[in-house]
């Protein structure tokens, strides 16, 4: 691997920034013995973030072993607007950076409501105050980048368009090439497997690559682009957008939304609506995960985010000549 | 306030006019084009509606009758092209598909992709714009980000806003020349519609719909340490099965103070009275009629009833939003009536919005 690729480390609150070596921590799943992997794993899919963090940990290895180590926290919250870290959490994760001598990127959510947008606003003074004007934003909604435009223009040049407003085809069942998916071919008179290989083409495409949006997103301040792996790929023009490209890893969102069954553990109204309550914020304790038996490999649910774990195909991203330039390693789902 | 009505190519030129009468004075459709879906088929489509013939217009003839319908009637037609993503190789076959539409001199256009507003821009279209739900509109400031720099007409406000919520956006949006739409009836999504990037297809299962079926699974995160009780484990063998080991408290952990997910699966039971709560349940899935006194108070501009595809389902649905809309007073008591399932209305799973007040004297009686 010639292109140097920067290696990002993925922390979604303090409190699992503060245990980035147990995250670190690689322990040979093989070793431990069925019987005891039977009562730890179980066939339970809410534990498929744990065993799936053993497996990613291994791909990690092999990047440092070949000279590459981490030299970016991403820190902050996409999914969930309750959740975002408050101030003081956004300045210890920024003094870790630069203890670590790495560089920062602040996440900021999606799906925004005025009352979210003000806790960034929050978050983002503080960083201003801090003098971290070398810190990057991954911006995931567009009442967020209102504000930056206006009230923050030097983060200009510093931005990232966040995974939350690339709106890439990720379902990964029913995308993997040669796979024959059904299609409904009614009233269609192409060939069926034209047809699948053509959609498969698109899901590869992006909005990105069109030049009349692209030259506005130039002209937005994004110099970065945040995606998720799929198994159809991203196709990326020649010149690549002009942008830097990074890929989350191993954990790749699927759909998300402001109602959440695990809020809905102990309020059965929130399970699919939004409520002027509180949240008890369960998702903290708790894993809530729908069993979709059509996934080969479990999708996950962590608080109102259906996510699925890459490694199935990640390898056709890591083996051949990379097509980015960031890997964001996801050691714990990022909620 | 008014109604925006989802058509679809099962429609005729009656069927809008009575649709007219039951309060529709706005329509909304999609179009695909032949030769979009010899090439790309029906599950990539411009439009989000890409389960088959029956949710969209595929014939320029039947759009160029359905829009004359419309304006014959004396309502208005946007068309969608609301797909969330756009690759750049479908641009072609858009501009194509858009100069077609212009002939029939549609109101406005429902965009959720900025790109595509862009390239309406660009290919000189200056007709109203109507954000989609698909661009995700969750505040004030996101629709000032597009209101800056497009002609928008109307923004869809994403479906899992709370009342109030809405009521702020609808506050803080006074006098940004915007009108503003909430949907109130049909399914409403698992997840949120602008977030929800799964493939959606008429000829395989569909993830939204096997999210409302699968069993839920709830338990306990693994406590910070699991990767210490491992190792221990490895290193103590077969002594670990016993009271008082790190495995059995990691046992324990993951088993204590366990939570029962909602079933949505569940068949509701009847009580006797009225109709039963499956019937409604197929017809409306979710239903929101008694959100409606709140969003008038508020100053929403429009309801959507979507609903292309759905050709039976349209009338009977259109009819009870129509009576809701222009009741005096469409309290929960009223809305509750006119759905006539007091099993439906009683699980709150089926309502679009959470509205209280509906619940309380029940709850408490």
């Amino acid at each position: 691997m010639s292109k140097k690729i920067e290696l990002a480390i993925y922390f979604p609150d303090l409190h699992r920034l503060e245990m980035i070596d147990d995250f670190l921590k690689i322990i040979d799943a093989r070793e431990i013995p069925s019987y005891l992997a039977t009562v730890m794993f179980s066939l339970n899919p809410n534990n498929y973030e744990f065993t799936n963090n053993l497996s990613s940990l291994s791909w990690i290895q092999l990047f440092q072993d070949n000279g590459m180590d981490f030299s970016r926290l991403y820190f902050g919250q996409e999914f969930c607007q309750n959740l975002t870290p408050p101030a003081e959490e956004v300045e210890h994760a920024y003094y870790f950076s630069r203890q670590m001598d790495w560089d920062f990127t602040y996440v900021t959510g999606g799906y925004q409501t005025d009352v979210g947008i003000s806790k960034i606003v929050e978050n983002l003074t503080r960083l201003r105050g801090l003098g971290a004007d070398d810190c990057e934003v991954v911006v995931n909604d567009w009442g967020v980048l209102n504000v930056i435009h206006r009230d923050f223009p030097e983060l200009k040049g510093r931005l990232v368009l966040g995974r939350l407003l690339n709106k890439q085809t990720r379902l990964n069942l029913f995308a993997q090439p040669g796979m024959k998916f059904p299609v409904h071919m009614n009233g269609i008179e192409t060939v069926e497997q034209e047809i699948r290989d053509m959609q498969i083409q698109s899901y590869r495409d992006v909005s990105l690559s069109n030049p009349v949006y692209l030259k506005e997103v130039h002209e937005w301040g994004f110099t970065n682009a945040d995606f998720d792996m799929t198994p159809q790929g991203i196709y990326r023009p020649e010149g690549g957008w002009d942008m830097t490209m990074g890929l989350y890893y191993p954990w790749a969102f699927i759909a998300t939304a402001r109602n959440c069954p695990t809020a809905g553990l102990a309020d059965p109204v929130r399970t699919l609506m939004m409520t002027d309550k509180p949240c008890g914020k369960l998702c903290k304790k708790y894993n809530c995960t729908p069993l979709l038996i059509q996934f080969e490999t479990p999708a996950v649910q962590r608080g109102p985010t259906l996510f699925i774990y890459v490694g199935d195909f990640a390898e056709h991203y890591f083996l051949q000549s990379p097509n980015y330039e960031r890997l964001i390693f996801e050691p714990c789902l990022p909620i | 306030m008014f109604i925006t009505f989802g058509l679809d190519a099962n429609d005729t030129p009656d069927r809008i006019r009575e649709y007219v009468k039951y309060g529709a004075e706005e329509f909304f459709a999609g179009f695909v084009p032949r030769d979009w879906l010899s090439k790309y088929g029906w599950e990539v489509c411009p439009n989000r509606r890409p389960l088959g013939g029956g949710y969209n217009f595929t014939q320029v003839s039947e759009l160029a009758e359905m829009s004359e319908a419309v304006h014959k009637a004396g309502a208005r037609l946007n068309l969608a092209i609301n797909a969330h993503d756009n690759g750049s190789e479908r641009v072609p076959y858009l501009r194509d598909m858009v100069e077609t539409m212009e002939q029939f001199n549609p109101d406005g256009y429902v965009v959720a992709d900025p790109a595509i507003m862009f390239c309406l821009k660009e290919w000189g279209i200056r007709r109203p714009l109507h954000i989609s739900t698909g661009t995700g509109c969750f505040s004030m400031e996101s629709i000032k980000f597009f209101s800056d720099k497009f002609n928008i007409r109307r923004v869809v406000i994403p479906r899992k806003l709370s009342i109030s919520e809405i009521g702020r956006i609808v506050e803080q949006t006074r006098g940004m020349n915007v009108e503003l739409e909430v949907m109130i009836i049909g399914y409403r999504c698992y997840f949120n519609d602008e977030n929800c990037h799964s493939i959606h297809s008429g000829a395989r299962r569909n993830l939204c719909g096997d999210m409302l079926l699968a069993k839920m699974h709830a338990s306990n995160r693994f406590p910070d340490d699991w990767k210490d009780v491992a190792t221990d484990l490895h290193a103590s063998g077969i002594e670990v099965f016993k009271e008082g080991t790190r495995l059995n408290e990691f046992a324990r952990h993951l088993t204590t103070n366990q939570m029962t997910p909602y079933d949505f699966s569940v068949d509701l039971c009847a009580n006797g009275c009225g109709v039963e709560a499956a019937l409604p349940k197929t017809l409306y899935q979710n239903c929101g009629l008694c959100s409606i006194k709140h969003f008038r108070d508020m100053g929403i501009d429009c309801l959507k009833v979507p609903l292309r595809g759905a050709t039976d389902f349209k009338m009977p649905t259109l009819a009870i939003v129509h009576a809701a809309m222009t009741a005096p007073d469409p309290n929960p008591e009223f809305c509750r009536k006119l759905i006539n399932s007091p099993a439906f209305c009683d699980a709150r799973i089926h309502c679009y919005y959470d509205v209280p007040e509906a619940h309380v004297k029940r709850e408490n009686g």
